[in-house]
């Protein structure tokens, strides 16, 4: 078996566990929101389907899918069946450039059926050397979905959702990018699998925490959730950009919608929090033992912030629009201009820190 | 199979371009441009300009042209009905003439120009070295040119006092 | 070949430097003087003016290449930086006297113009396709702002509108030849693409194409016939004193682009005599004659018709484009010092005009002809200067505009093209008929009222300085004509 053929296997099984984990993933947080919502409202929530209550995100789902698929006659339909695709796509595209674990040493992987001349196995799909701006303009483009869902409706509470949307995701981008940059100053590269092992081998990046902040903010509003969710807010705008949208296309939203937030800590966890870095350990040390470690350490990682993303839902207030113009520009704005500046002085300064 | 992606790529940058101009309403048009500049974006990634792939969507899909739209819901932009007028006639004739005549010097030029073997990546390190050596004086003429055309916006749209 | 890294160049682009900072400062200024105070602006403004003289004047630096092949120092390229400073500080004068009376938002205004005079002086010293491109970019969207200024105006918009559409599109044809150019030689800096041309052959038809294509873009910040079409409604929409500005500053930054394009792409030789043969291949000299008899022509034509005096001066301004551009067609040194003096006058004589008119139709409320009519008596000493900046226009001795008009003809006849001479010649005479009319409405025709225009002691000055340069250089030309030889050493590398 040739090299490329051994590849495609190798990238086809990573693309194929890769989207498992994430729309899984998707399942498990729509439960762990409803049940920790429920736990915050002194409520019980879910939790009879199945153990305690882990189906009800598959029965909630084949009832999406099995529902009556309404198309309101006075919908754009073309950019009205469009708009969940394209809200889908870019959220599991985000994935491909992820590193979600330890690299497989050579010798360490016995496939017998593929043949055993394999090199390193990288833990992630495609290690490009512009990570980071895939990463940014692959969420940038996360907008169109509920901008072209919200106008196709042709009503104006969806279109009044999908204006806030567009205005906020604009806003929001550039301090997102600019604290990415950085990152990518510390890290000397733009490469995610690069930025993970500089991490590994020296601090992460939390240390730099105005980025942290600064990012973690721009992901909530990127994500569209509380206190950020002015593209919905259902006492304003009935449900904003999916008003009108039913059966498994509303499910794509909803499925859209978590895969987000589970990218996105994935990403807070990478660029900040180490990748897949089990802290004070070598993960080449034990073989695969400690490669499978790295993964669920990164899943464990991914999860915290997932909760957090819900914590802070059920505990925050939303926004008013001019509020969330002014935090955006006024205050995230400058704080990012002043945090990528400042990594740069501190990097000349203290140069022997690094690399 | 370059070949190949090249011309899915090119058909789809040129065919949405031309639903660009020929589209009625305005909120196609904008998609349509969307679309053309994803398959410039594969282009470039073609020509091994990833950084430069990259930034056209980050900067022209995911920015500028989420704006377009912004402003095209805002005015709330329903189909356009133009008045036929046979000067559309002659000025698409014309523009046909033109494109043609542009073809023509495209199949002269030297296609040889840089050996593919010597193709530089067009990666962040690559970009980031010519543009603050060689280039480092149109970057700052970008700049000027950017600011200003700022002051230009907001001189037209500010409110006389 | 001597060429610069970025940080050597630095000496060489002092002028350019105090404008963009002065940029800046303008608005800082403007942030901080309140209320009607506004005059400190433009006073800043020209202050920077000057100092970017000074500078010039000071500063001796030998030939070259500046920042890797962007950009050329050479003593022309000086020359030229005179021309721009100086329309640049004639503009913010004449802005000043007009803006008083009016609330506009000055700062950014004087820093549009600031913005707009150092794209001139980077489009005379480009090199590079690029640096080029960008260049015209610069002045092109200062212009856009600036002909829009007016806000409640709607011809002001109108201009505005106009403009953007006509540069947008000229400026992408432009970009699609530099594509051709740069696809057909492989680079982007002229004197590499004159070496690529002079040992390669290429295909005719692209370059010809190619350069086409270039000039349209040159061609639209010169207004020469067929790009010349945005010129008269941009020009009576603007606000005048940019109108003014519009009509000398990018224009000459056009030709001066025009000289160095054509220049260093085409040849070594600093005489100008030796050109490589694909200039003979893609006929550039026919080009030129037949654009420059078209724009001459149309201008003059449509001039005859107009009854608003700043379209009059629009297409007059065309016509003196055509005028120069047959300059370029005798491809010499001569040629090329003919279009050099041709321009320096021009900026005395048409700021000079479009001052006056300015003048008058900010007292008497209106740009049409009969406006005019009793200058004489209305305002003596403004009719006599407008008289002096016509005649100077039209070219009659003992003006200035009649000097440039003589070597421009002479070196038409050092190139034997004889019958071009003739036809610029039929032009100036057709010239004569729609100056004297603004001429005979001052002079021979009664006022509508006797009341006298009120008569403003800087504006006065302004006027009679512009006039005095006017009859100066059409008796006392000597010394700026040797200055312009001295002046015409085109650094090739």
């Amino acid at each position: 078996m040739d090299a490329f053929t051994q590849n495609l296997i190798f990238t086809v099984l990573k693309i194929a566990f890769v989207l498992t984990f994430t729309l899984l993933g998707v399942t498990m947080v729509i439960l762990a929101e409803r049940r920790f919502s429920a736990f915050i409202q002194d409520r019980l929530g879910p939790n009879r389907t199945w153990f305690g209550g882990l189906g009800q995100s598959f029965a909630d789902g084949i009832k999406l899918i099995v529902k009556e698929d309404v198309i309101p006659n006075h919908v754009d339909r073309l950019v009205y069946l469009l708009a969940p695709v394209v809200m889908m796509t870019p959220a599991l595209m985000i994935g491909a450039v992820i590193p979600f674990g330890a690299t497989i040493p050579s010798g360490e992987l016995w496939l017998p059926l593929l043949g055993a001349n394999l090199e390193n196995l990288v833990l992630q799909i495609a290690n490009i050397n512009v990570g980071i701006l895939y990463f940014v303009s692959v969420t940038s483009i996360g907008v169109y979905g509920i901008v072209m869902g919200g106008w196709a409706q042709n009503n104006k509470y969806s279109l009044l959702g999908a204006l806030r949307a567009s205005a906020q995701m604009i806003s929001y981008e550039l301090p997102l990018g600019l604290s990415v940059v950085a990152v990518v100053l510390m890290a000397g590269s733009l490469s995610l699998g690069e930025i993970v092992k500089v991490q590994q081998e020296g601090f992460w990046f939390i240390l730099n925490f105005p980025a942290f902040l600064v990012f973690l903010i721009a992901v909530f509003a990127e994500t569209n959730r509380l206190p950020f969710d002015l593209a919905e807010c259902e006492q304003e705008l009935v449900a904003g950009y999916h008003t009108e949208y039913s059966s498994m296309k509303f499910g794509m939203f909803l499925l859209a919608e978590y895969a987000n937030l589970i990218t996105s800590s994935a990403f807070i966890v990478t660029l900040f929090f180490g990748g897949w870095d089990v802290p004070f350990y070598d993960e080449t040390a034990h073989g695969l033992a400690g490669v499978l470690l790295s993964v669920i350490v990164f899943a464990i990682k991914i999860s915290f912030f997932v909760f957090l993303f819900i914590w802070v839902r059920w505990s925050l207030p939303r926004f008013r629009y001019d509020q969330l113009m002014h935090l955006g520009w006024k205050r995230l704005l400058p704080i990012s201009l002043a945090t990528v500046v400042g990594t740069a002085i501190l990097m000349v300064l203290f140069k022997d820190l690094y690399h | 199979m370059e070949l190949a992606i090249f011309i899915v790529l090119a058909v789809l940058a040129i065919s949405s371009a031309v639903v660009v101009i020929t589209q009625k309403s305005p909120v196609y048009s904008v998609l349509a441009l969307v679309s053309t500049f994803f398959a410039l974006a594969g282009i470039y990634v073609l020509l091994n300009a990833y950084f430069l792939a990259m930034i056209q969507i980050a900067v022209y899909a995911g920015a500028i042209m989420v704006l377009f739209l912004f402003v095209v819901m805002l005015l709330n932009l329903k189909e356009q009905y133009y008045v036929e007028n046979p000067k559309k006639i002659i000025g698409g004739v014309l523009g046909l003439a033109f494109v043609f005549a542009l073809l023509f010097p495209i199949f002269e030029i030297e296609k040889n120009l840089v050996p593919e073997s010597q193709m530089p990546v067009g990666d962040a390190y690559n970009i980031g070295i010519r543009l603050f050596t060689d280039y480092v004086f149109p970057f700052e003429i970008a700049s000027i040119i950017l600011l200003i055309a700022t002051v230009g916006a907001i001189v037209f749209t500010k409110k006389h006092s | 070949m001597n060429t610069l890294t970025a940080l050597q160049s630095v000496p060489y682009i002092l002028p350019e430097i105090i404008l963009a900072v002065g940029i800046c400062v303008v608005f800082l200024v403007d942030l901080f003087i309140k209320g009607e105070n506004k005059e400190t602006v433009g006073i800043t403004a020209f202050a920077f003016f000057l100092a970017a003289f000074v500078s010039l004047t000071v500063s001796s630096n030998p030939p070259a290449f500046l920042f890797s092949g962007m950009l050329v120092s050479d003593s022309l390229n000086t020359y030229f930086k005179y021309i721009f400073l100086t329309s640049g500080a004639i503009a913010t004068l004449i802005s000043m006297s007009t803006f008083t009376s009016r609330k506009i938002n000055s700062g950014e205004y004087y820093a549009l113009i600031l913005t707009a005079t150092l794209g001139t002086l980077l489009m005379s010293g480009s090199s590079n396709l690029l640096t080029i491109a960008m260049s015209i970019e610069i002045v092109s969207i200062v212009s856009y702002v600036l002909a829009g200024y007016n806000k409640e105006n709607m011809e002001s918009s109108e201009a505005s509108l106009k403009y953007v559409l006509y540069g947008a599109m000229s400026s992408g044809i432009m970009l699609y030849g530099a594509s051709i150019l740069y696809g057909l030689t492989g680079k982007l800096n002229l004197h590499e693409i004159y070496i690529f041309l002079a040992n390669n052959s290429v295909s005719t038809y692209a370059l010809t194409f190619s350069v086409l294509m270039i000039l349209g873009g040159i061609g639209y910040k010169i207004a020469f016939a067929p790009f010349h079409f945005w010129c008269p409604d941009v020009y009576q929409g603007s606000p005048t004193p940019v109108a003014a500005f519009f009509s000398v500053a990018p224009k000459a930054a056009g030709f001066s682009l025009l000289l160095r394009f054509i220049s260093l792409t085409f040849t070594n030789d600093v005489t100008l005599a030796n050109w490589i043969p694909a200039l003979e291949e893609i006929g550039l000299r026919e080009i030129f004659i037949v654009v420059s008899v078209l724009t001459m022509t149309i201008g003059n034509l449509s001039a005859l018709s107009q009854t608003n005096v700043k379209r009059l001066l629009a297409y007059s301004s065309i016509a003196h484009a055509g005028y120069m551009l047959m300059g370029i067609s005798a491809l010499s040194l001569r040629g090329a010092e003919a279009i050099v003096f041709y321009l320096t006058t021009y900026l005395f004589m048409n700021f000079g005009a479009f001052f006056v008119v300015d003048y008058i139709s900010k007292k008497v409320k209106s740009e049409e002809i009969y406006a005019f009519k009793g200058l004489k008596t209305r305002a003596p000493f403004l009719a006599f200067t407008m008289t002096v900046f016509l005649a100077s226009l039209t070219g009659l001795p003992p003006m200035a505009g009649f000097v440039g008009k003589f070597y421009l003809f002479s070196a038409l006849a050092d190139a034997k093209l004889y019958l071009l001479a003739v036809l610029g010649l039929l032009n100036s005479v057709v010239s004569l008929f729609y100056y004297w009319r603004i001429a005979r409405a001052m002079y021979l025709e009664d006022a509508l009222t006797g009341e006298k225009v009120e008569f403003e002691l800087g504006s006065g000055l302004l006027a009679s300085v512009l006039a005095g340069f006017t009859i100066l250089l059409g008796i006392y030309f000597n010394p700026l004509s040797v200055w312009i030889q001295n002046s015409m050493t085109i650094y090739f590398g």
